[in-house]
């Protein structure tokens, strides 16, 4: 009988990057890189799983942005685009390289990897990734999770409950259209929880969250089972916290394992290692040097001088890592059994991206720990947040501490003052939007039209992502421009609904580009 | 030593999601903001256990009226402050019923202020307001209630589910990431010395740093 439990929980999100009015548009490939590196390789790693019937148990949270674009037929025809001719690349460089056997070695296993996803993505799920999640959802052994609307940071909108709401509604009504059912629990975006968030979420019928160690360990009264084991809020929802030890084993490049000199260098692309000319036509419409995935060296030590990759040798030292990790699983595991005097549960979530994208062996990583921990060891099994809880009749109760798994472990990336500066937009456009739905409880026709699009304009204004890249400036222009773009809109339309002018063609025109959630209901917003 | 700091460098690899190079391909419209909503309103936000943050528009008639307020006393303007109130213990703020306040002077332009209360656990209120030389305060507005949180153990205990002291340094070692051979001795060194730490180093926190005094 096993002694305790491990709980891998994946949070899979990127911000609703969408730009029909281009031809080619940059920030659409962080959704392309997505796919190829970590959706479809995690997609394959699960159909695996289950194919062969391997026990296991895995959580996955997507977000509502991810899923909009995972839905949208414009960038699914584009990425499809974009793969063919990463494969028609990869060919090239199997005639490029014929004459150097180990780069040739390298360009053959890019090919096999973009034919081999190339079939994943348009012969087995038609272009449509979620259908692949629809099935494992239905599989038993992996259990979907929803994430708050546009990934906002909720602790700083805490002071209007109504904008808190209108990200948890939006995400529960996602789900409830593209998976048929509710779901059980919500990621909160960088795990920002605040007391009294729980209760929102319990007015949407989630059932758990997961907290970042000092949210748990800071929380009262006082935790009975530190981080290994869930708590139930006074609101009825469960809070599960992250354990240090196995989140610093993968998430850091200097102690844990995605550092391993074997593995893949991320930094190193043909995207700026070759001829410009060669590599033009698989760059953006303009032809800057970018990343393109294909990727020939290894990490090799704190050098600029980089050995070329060797994929055996990188798929052992992953093998030899997820050994490790099950090891010290283990060891954790028979030592809290023994002090809490109940099984404990382990939980490592991670970002989804991180495997794959930036740790190019970490599927294959997870699937060696998935695999070895059913086969290799009897100490610990995988479990899902939700089946835990069914193990025991009695939880504690507590109210967790403010907190989030942000550097700092609270607000400060999304405030400071390179971002502090959209609070006082976002927040009036919250006040103002509860001003209309308070004025107009039961809009219909174009007014309605008027005000739900109002709503996705605060929804798309609210997401994490734009003061997080201001904050680490990474393409702090783009996201500065897009939160601009919509207060504007919002603003506009504002005017537009108070004037009683609506023009529905221009409402329209703004929503064909922004097209996603067709059930936003901006009654959600009404205050009493 | 940052180098080494958990959180930061998830900070780092979340930020890879977003690793494509600048070119000048964006919305590239012109967009201009508004100033001002013209509404009189003050907003505070928490930051952290120690820090507050707080914005706020005062629409020149309600200054205006203010200012007049404070002719019509016989009194005369001097400066415009922040008053941050310490409400802890009290569901809602009352004027003259807090447990204690303190000003901060604010220069002409600032539309914004970051207020290092230095207190966790405690329950806050900020008005902006005008103090006359005769010291009296007349506000201008009045912001929402925020709490900065406790910043360590809770002191309450949950009789139903007690654990000696001993017990819980040994958890709570083991959940911030020390090793889990250590005894409840080491792990509460360790663990006390590491909130130590946080504070001196003027309240920089990350759990991610607990694992720092790992051997």
């Amino acid at each position: 009988m096993e002694k305790g439990y491990l709980s891998f929980i994946l949070h899979a999100h990127l911000p609703f990057v969408r730009h029909p009015e281009h031809s080619s548009f940059l920030e659409e490939s962080w959704f392309y890189e997505g796919i190829t590196e970590t959706y479809i390789p995690l997609i394959k790693m699960l159909d695996r799983l289950l194919d062969e019937k391997i026990d296991f148990a895995l959580t996955i949270s997507l977000s509502p942005t991810l899923i909009a674009m995972m839905e949208d037929e414009l960038l699914n025809s584009r990425y499809k685009k974009k793969l063919e001719a990463l494969l028609e690349l990869s060919y090239k460089e199997i005639e490029r390289t014929k004459y150097d056997g180990r780069l040739n070695r390298l360009a053959r296993m890019y090919n096999e990897i973009f034919k081999e996803s190339l079939y994943i993505y348009s012969e087995k799920y038609h272009c449509r990734l979620l259908e692949a999640f629809k099935k494992f959802d239905a599989s038993g052994k992996i259990e979907l999770m929803i994430c708050a609307g546009t990934h906002c940071f909720l602790p700083n909108f805490q002071m209007y409950p109504q904008a808190v709401r209108g990200q948890v509604k939006i995400a529960v009504d996602t789900y409830r259209r593209v998976f048929g059912s509710k779901p059980k629990g919500m990621w909160l975006p960088e795990c920002g929880y605040y007391p009294g968030l729980d209760t929102i979420l319990n007015e949407f019928g989630i059932k758990f969250f997961i907290l970042d160690t000092h949210g748990v360990l800071f929380a009262e009264p006082r935790p009975r089972f530190g981080v290994y084991n869930p708590y139930f809020c006074k609101s009825g929802v469960s809070a599960f916290s992250r354990d240090i030890e196995s989140s610093k084993a993968v998430w850091s490049a200097i102690e844990g394992y995605p550092g391993d000199f074997n593995y893949r260098e991320f930094y190193r692309d043909i995207g700026y290692d070759l001829d410009h000319d060669y590599v033009r036509p698989y760059l953006n419409g303009d032809g800057g040097r970018m990343n393109i995935g294909i990727k020939y060296h290894k990490i090799t030590g704190r050098t600029n001088d980089k050995d070329l990759y060797d994929p055996d040798i990188a798929r052992g030292t992953a093998a030899s890592h997820a050994g490790n990790f099950m090891f010290n699983r283990e060891r954790q595991v028979e030592y809290l059994h023994a002090k809490l005097g109940r099984k404990p549960i382990i939980v490592a979530p991670y970002d989804a991206e991180l495997f794959g994208h930036w740790w190019f062996e970490g599927i294959d990583w997870m699937d060696f720990v998935i695999r070895k921990v059913r086969y290799d060891q009897k100490v610990f099994k995988l479990i899902t947040p939700i089946e835990y809880l069914k193990l025991y009749d009695k939880f504690q109760v507590i109210t967790p501490s403010f907190s989030s798994w942000g550097w700092k472990g609270y607000s400060e990336v999304w405030l400071e003052g390179s971002n502090d500066w959209i609070y006082p937009h976002l927040h009036m456009m919250v006040e103002r939007m509860s001003e209309l739905a308070n004025r107009f409880p039961a809009a219909s026709g174009d007014l309605k039209e008027a005000l739900n699009h109002l709503a996705r304009e605060l929804l798309l204004a609210q997401a994490s992502d734009w003061p997080f890249m201001m904050k680490t400036n990474t393409f702090s222009y783009y996201a500065c421009q897009r939160i601009k773009d919509h207060i504007d809109v919002f603003n506009g339309l504002y005017d537009m609904i108070n004037q009683n002018r609506i023009d529905i063609n221009w409402i329209n025109s703004r929503r064909s580009q922004y097209n996603l959630f067709p059930e936003v209901d901006y009654r959600v917003y009404q205050i009493t | 030593m940052e180098g080494k700091n958990l959180s930061k460098e998830q900070m780092n690899v979340e930020s890879v999601k977003f690793q494509v190079p600048f070119t000048a391909e964006h919305i590239s419209r012109k967009i201009e903001l508004p100033h001002r909503y013209g509404k009189d309103r003050i907003i505070a936000m928490t930051r952290d256990p120690w820090w507050i943050f707080t914005y706020w528009e005062i629409t020149p008639a309600k200054e205006k009226a203010i200012r007049e307020a404070i002719e019509h006393n016989g009194e005369h303007f001097e400066k415009s402050v922040l008053r941050i109130y310490d409400i802890t213990g009290m569901p809602d703020f009352k004027p003259g019923r807090q447990n204690s306040f303190f000003d901060i002077a604010l220069k002409d332009l600032a539309k914004n202020w970051y207020v290092d209360v230095g207190a966790p656990g405690r329950r806050w209120c900020v008005e902006i307001g005008m103090l006359s030389r005769e010291g009296n305060f007349y506000a201008l507005a009045t912001s929402n209630i925020i709490n900065t949180p406790r910043f360590g153990m809770s002191d309450i205990f949950d009789e139903a589910w007690m654990l000696s002291e001993e017990e819980y340094w040994w958890l709570f070692g083991a959940s911030g990431g020390f090793d889990v051979g250590k005894s409840s001795l080491e792990m509460k060194e360790l663990f006390l010395r590491q909130l130590k730490e946080w504070i001196s180093s003027g309240g920089l926190i990350s759990l991610g740093s607990f694992v720092l005094q790992k051997k």
